[in-house]
């Protein structure tokens, strides 16, 4: 007894490993410490081991966690765990998600007053980076509670059917604030009866064919807002069947041993690329959580392939990793995310889409720096003028009430603003605006009321004519935001203001250095730096197929080292790519290398750039079981290539030529795309 | 570590026990547990582990050379007493109390202009609250000739060491286990009962007292002013249940590990929920702690055997000093005042032939009633936090602000369960043969039960630490 009481505790050290118990499970791993006394010391050697013993158990620890949580499933199904409640009506809710929407409820103004501050500074951004050339658009992401409350009564803070009514919400604050945003609560809750399902019952996060609504309207609202022509995507054609993938991610995270029992029915849309877009599609970064994920998806799958380019989905995940999209959804290697080089990346856009679904919006006042993952914080950072003596780009200054034509910055309405850094020291602020009085306004003096943040906080008086307008903005203002403050000329009789900005500085040499100190280094758009000057090497024979070549009618790998092959198939094999308009003329000659064998009489092999010929290799030059090898140079265009390789005949084409499924045609050796003069 | 940490569990352990039973005699094995609870406690403090050898080995030169040596006056033997009180004492105010003192009399030290001492935010090492309190008990016993002395160093390291026991108790004096140390049994029916007694321990913490304590954590995590009144006693009630589980779940341990290798250590609870007074609430409830007080401190106060207010008085001032023992703030002191003056009046009563006429089972809701009370002081974070709270159990606060977490929100089904379940066993005294069973007698007829028992207990236990975590015990921070 007590040998097999020995064995029992020594069994877990021998790390034995079943393939049926899997846990999902995010395990950060713990880094092994450097120093022996200090590591011990600070508990790190013990925490390494600890988690590396963990690491070591095998599929004794799984089973364990599988066998505690299904237990705990089967008896108090209602709380499986403390991250989830259960509901016999529309299965899982992040209980986190439910604790936010009572708080929004029962601190409605303290939230209120929070939400506003950031949408004050969203509204700055969006203001400052339109005169860039770039739109803003704010996407609130509502959690399942906020759009199913009716089967959470229990957990909530009021009735279901008021509590929506009562709890204040972040998209409604920011449409209130004048903010580019697409509240997809409002949207869905109006959508909600007689419409699919939006979230699954094992979801966390929207599911796809909800997410895939939501790519449509970003998309509508991307031509309005970039001028730019769009593709749309299409989630009409949808199938009902088992969620799969991310809409089964709580019931993955549950582990337990029935997760497959959990797993209800979710709509999941089938799209398709749309029709070619004539002109160039905005290129967008999109930052968010993992509500994008849905988004991206639908975004990249709807994408015409001939509207594809590097960089036209830039994913910011979470503000900290930077992703870009491939053809049909292929992801490109994830990298840390420079908050620097994102502003200047993202002046090299024309729209930056936000994200931010409930849980990543946050309620409390102090962590306003973190709102929308501290992107707008960042980019405000960086793109407001230095409070340092000398001329101001209005670009980085001026904000509501202004149009820019013919290099002139000309009013619209009874008031215009501008945007300053708070002066967080002692010395006030002077500006000197070179203005203009235009017709329909007569030359004559009047008092202009100076607002901050909307209040009056003085008068100043313009003559008329062109003049220099001193205004001193004092330090010890009501400041209530330390980042930015918007101070605004209002006509005070509230007639058109009919002012033309020649100019702006700052006077006096008083430099503000602590304001500075926070300012990030001057970034300018350097899309060379981002995008290589030329084509990589495309070489099918890789292993990797890379993000920008999509390629069809090609088998995989089989074989390996000088015997391996890929098996064309018929009736062609395309390989569409890209060819960046900046990169020289030398560097768009590309050299295809490319050998095959061939099993098929008569077969014949063309060889086509853009629809055009290049290259017949007729039924003679080809031959049985021989190796054609031949390279080429192309000359391509700029933008999308079709490279294509048609076959005359294929297994089960013509003829039957065998057993073999597939549609055979020739045994591809080699297949590569560089360029030519490199 | 954690004695419910699965390292501890499936590595450290069984280590041990096959080193523990590959070595031969007596005094390799005292060795070994020596070897091991070094390993124990550096693994949680790598640097107070020296100070605590070290001043074992000053402990036990005192002994040697000065409370052992007959040829010395007793007045001498008395003065090396005297400093080995001194120097185990003083450790346990610097490194227990002097951030206390310092916050306290900081006021004064503003008004004189002075900055808070250098030394300020000493770091309270592990289980120094336990480990004084042998180590006055292995001087004294010494000195008072209770046992025969350590024969070696190892002994007496043994002694301080001995992992089960190093962090949260039992306490255990030293002339009980002094001669344990040189002559002990070991076999499979100690085994088998050991075993036992830890996966009971470990059972109690991991599936009652960590769910109730889910609930506790919650509801003290909330402005005492938020909580409406039901939440207020809910919370309470459930750190009433996660502290008698999480403590008698650690002395269960503590007793089944020593028992495995051959030690009989003193029980420390005994159902104290099902006692009837505050008193017997006491003789329930950490029985070592209450024991050690009496004979280190009521005892030599005077005891039983003084007049009438200086027995209240001295009653008072050891509760007073139990609860500032427990921690370094205005709470636990209040705690131990709360006591001392139940005790007292208890006392005062008994003496004059007062009795409640009530039946026992009031006479038992009653006693629980006071007590989870107390525990109101016990786990606030502040004075301010407590009197809150009791003001809102009471309803003599109004709920300044509505909760955010309703009921169902708040108090999982799980943690219910953990605390009905918590409630039943321990409130309802156990008939004898239950406790034949449980914990008292030894059968071999009992030795199967009790393995299926352990195994099963362990492995739900062992599962609930995979997927939940380990949760550190509560008396830990003592």
């Amino acid at each position: 007894m007590v040998a097999s009481l020995i064995a029992m505790l020594v069994f877990p050290m021998l790390g034995i490993k079943v393939r049926k118990f899997i846990l999902r499970e995010r395990a950060q791993s713990i880094p092994q410490p450097t120093q022996l006394w200090s590591g011990l010391v600070k508990h790190e050697w013990q925490q390494f081991l600890e988690q590396g013993f963990l690491n070591h158990m095998g599929s004794l620890r799984s089973f364990l966690i599988l066998s505690y949580n299904e237990a705990k499933h089967r008896l108090f199904p209602t709380r499986p765990n403390d991250r989830y409640i259960w509901t016999r009506g529309f299965g899982y809710y992040p209980a986190d998600t439910i604790s936010r929407l009572n708080i929004d409820v029962l601190q409605h103004d303290a939230v209120k007053q929070h939400y506003q501050r950031a949408a004050h500074r969203l509204r700055i951004l969006q203001e400052l980076l339109s005169h860039h050339g770039i739109a803003l658009l704010v996407v609130s992401a509502p959690a399942k509670v906020r759009l199913y409350p009716e089967y959470v009564a229990p957990y909530l803070i009021a009735p279901p059917d008021t509590i929506m009514s009562r709890a204040i919400s972040y998209g409604d604050v920011l449409e209130e604030a004048g903010v580019n945003v697409i509240n997809v609560q409002r949207i869905f809750a109006e959508k909600k009866s007689g419409s699919l399902p939006f979230f699954t019952t094992t979801s966390f996060h929207w599911n796809y064919w909800a997410g895939c609504t939501v790519a449509d309207e970003i998309m509508r609202r991307a031509e309005a807002l970039t001028g730019r022509p769009v593709f749309t995507v299409n989630c009409s054609d949808v199938e009902y069947g088992k969620s799969r993938g991310t809409d089964t991610d709580v019931a993955l995270s549950l582990n337990i041993f029935s997760t497959d029992a959990t797993i209800g029915e979710a709509p999941f849309p089938k799209i398709t690329p749309q029709e070619n877009v004539r002109g160039e599609i905005p290129k967008i970064v999109l930052m968010g959580d993992s509500f994008s994920d849905q988004i991206v998806y639908a975004l990249t799958q709807a994408l015409p392939d001939m509207s594809w380019s590097p960089g036209w989905l830039t994913r910011y995940e979470l503000f900290q990793v930077r992703q870009t999209e491939g053809m049909r959804g292929k992801v490109a290697a994830k990298t840390p995310l420079q908050p620097g080089g994102a502003l200047a990346e993202i002046l090299t856009k024309q729209l930056l889409v936000i994200e931010v679904s409930d849980s990543s919006v946050y309620r409390v006042a102090s962590n306003l720096d973190l709102m929308e993952y501290g992107a707008t914080r960042a980019l405000l950072d960086g793109l407001l003028a230095k409070t340092g003596a000398g001329p101001i780009d209005p670009k980085n200054f001026l904000t509501d009430g202004w149009r820019a034509s013919n290099e002139q910055w000309r009013t619209v309405g009874a008031v215009a603003s501008f945007a300053i850094r708070p002066r967080t020291k002692g010395n006030s602020i002077q500006l000197a605006f070179d203005l203009e009085t235009v017709p329909p306004t007569p030359n004559e003096a009047r008092p202009l009321n100076v607002l901050l943040d909307g209040k009056v906080i003085g008068e100043a008086t313009i003559s008329g004519g062109r003049e220099v307008l001193n205004l001193t903005v004092p330090a010890d203002l009501p400041w209530q935001d330390s980042l930015v403050a918007e101070i605004s000329l209002g006509d005070s009789s509230g007639q058109p203001l009919d002012l033309i900005l020649h100019g702006v500085r700052v006077v006096g040499a008083d430099t503000d250095k602590k304001t500075n100190e926070g300012i990030a280094p001057q970034v300018l758009p350097s899309p060379q730096t981002l995008d290589r000057a030329g084509m990589r090497t495309i070489n099918l024979f890789s292993g990797e197929e890379p993000e920008d070549v999509l390629v069809e009618g090609l088998n995989g790998l089989e074989g390996n080292g000088k015997d391996s092959l890929r098996w064309a198939l018929g009736p062609a094999t395309r390989i569409k790519f890209y060819v960046d308009p900046t990169w020289p003329e030398q560097a768009r000659q590309l050299l295809l290398k490319f050998a095959f064998a061939n099993g098929i009489p008569g077969q014949t092999v063309i060889i086509r750039l853009n629809g055009e010929d290049i290259r017949r290799f007729s039924s003679e030059e080809i031959g049985m079981q021989k190796v054609v090898d031949a390279d080429m140079v192309l000359h391509t265009k700029t933008g999308m290539n079709v490279l294509e390789i048609v076959y005359h005949d294929w297994n089960h084409g013509r003829k039957t030529y065998g057993a073999d499924p597939r549609q055979l045609a020739v045994a591809v050796k080699r297949l590569s795309l560089q360029e030519a003069n490199r | 570590m954690l004695f419910n940490s699965p390292l501890f569990l499936l590595v450290f352990l069984p280590l041990f026990l096959i080193t523990y039973f590959v070595a031969q005699g007596i005094r390799l094995r005292n060795a070994v547990i020596v070897l091991f609870s070094t390993i124990f406690f550096a693994w949680g403090d790598p640097i107070f582990v020296w100070y605590v050898i070290a001043g074992t080995w000053i402990d036990y030169m005192i002994i040697k050379h000065v409370l052992t040596k007959p040829t010395y006056s007793d007045r001498v033997r008395k003065s090396g007493l005297v400093v080995a009180i001194l120097i185990n004492v003083g450790a346990l105010l610097f490194f227990k109390y002097a951030n206390f003192f310092v916050d306290q009399v900081q006021p004064l030290l503003r008004i004189a202009g002075m900055e808070r001492p250098s030394w300020y935010g000493v770091v309270l090492p592990l289980g120094i609250s336990f480990i004084a309190f042998h180590k006055i008990s292995f001087v004294v016993d010494l000195y008072k000739q209770r046992t025969s002395p350590p024969t070696s160093f190892i002994d007496a390291l043994l002694y301080i060491l001995f992992f089960p026991q190093l962090i949260a108790g039992p306490i255990i004096r030293y002339h009980e286990i002094s001669p344990q140390i040189r002559v002990r049994t070991h076999g499979t029916e100690e085994f088998i009962a050991g075993f036992f007694r830890f996966a009971r321990g470990l059972g109690k913490k991991t599936l009652i007292a960590d769910p109730a304590g889910g609930i506790a954590n919650a509801i003290f995590g909330l402005p005492a002013e938020s909580l409406p009144s039901h939440y207020a006693w809910m919370g309470v009630l459930a750190y009433s249940i996660q502290i008698y589980f999480d403590f008698s779940g650690y002395s269960d341990m503590a007793i089944g590990l020593g028992r495995i290798v051959g030690f009989r250590f003193p029980e420390n609870f005994n159902q104290p929920y099902t006692a009837k007074s505050v008193t017997e609430f006491w003789q329930r409830w950490h029985i070592t702690l209450s024991n050690w007080m009496r004979l280190y401190l009521y005892i030599p106060l005077g005891g039983n055997r003084v007049a009438p207010w200086r027995l209240y008085l001295n009653l008072w001032i050891v509760f007073l000093i139990s609860g500032f023992w427990h921690g370094a703030a205005w709470t636990f002191i209040l705690w131990g005042a709360y006591y001392g003056f139940l005790l007292t009046l208890e006392k005062f009563c008994d003496r004059r032939g007062w009795t409640l006429p009530a039946p026992a089972a009031v006479k038992q809701l009653l006693t629980f009633f006071i007590v989870m009370n107390a525990w109101v002081l016990f786990r606030a974070d502040s004075l301010r936090y407590a009197t809150r709270l009791w003001g809102r159990m009471y309803g003599v606060l109004p709920q300044l602000q509505p909760t955010t977490e309703p009921f169902a929100l708040i108090f999982p089904p799980h943690g219910l369960a953990a605390i009905a379940v918590g409630l039943l066993i321990a409130l309802i005294p156990l008939p004898e043969a239950a406790r034949r069973l449980a914990m008292i007698k030894d059968s071999p007829k009992l030795d199967t039960i009790r393995w299926a028992t352990s195994i099963i207990l362990f492995f739900a236990a062992l599962s609930s630490i995979m997927a939940s975590g380990s949760s550190s015990f509560l008396y830990f921070r003592f």
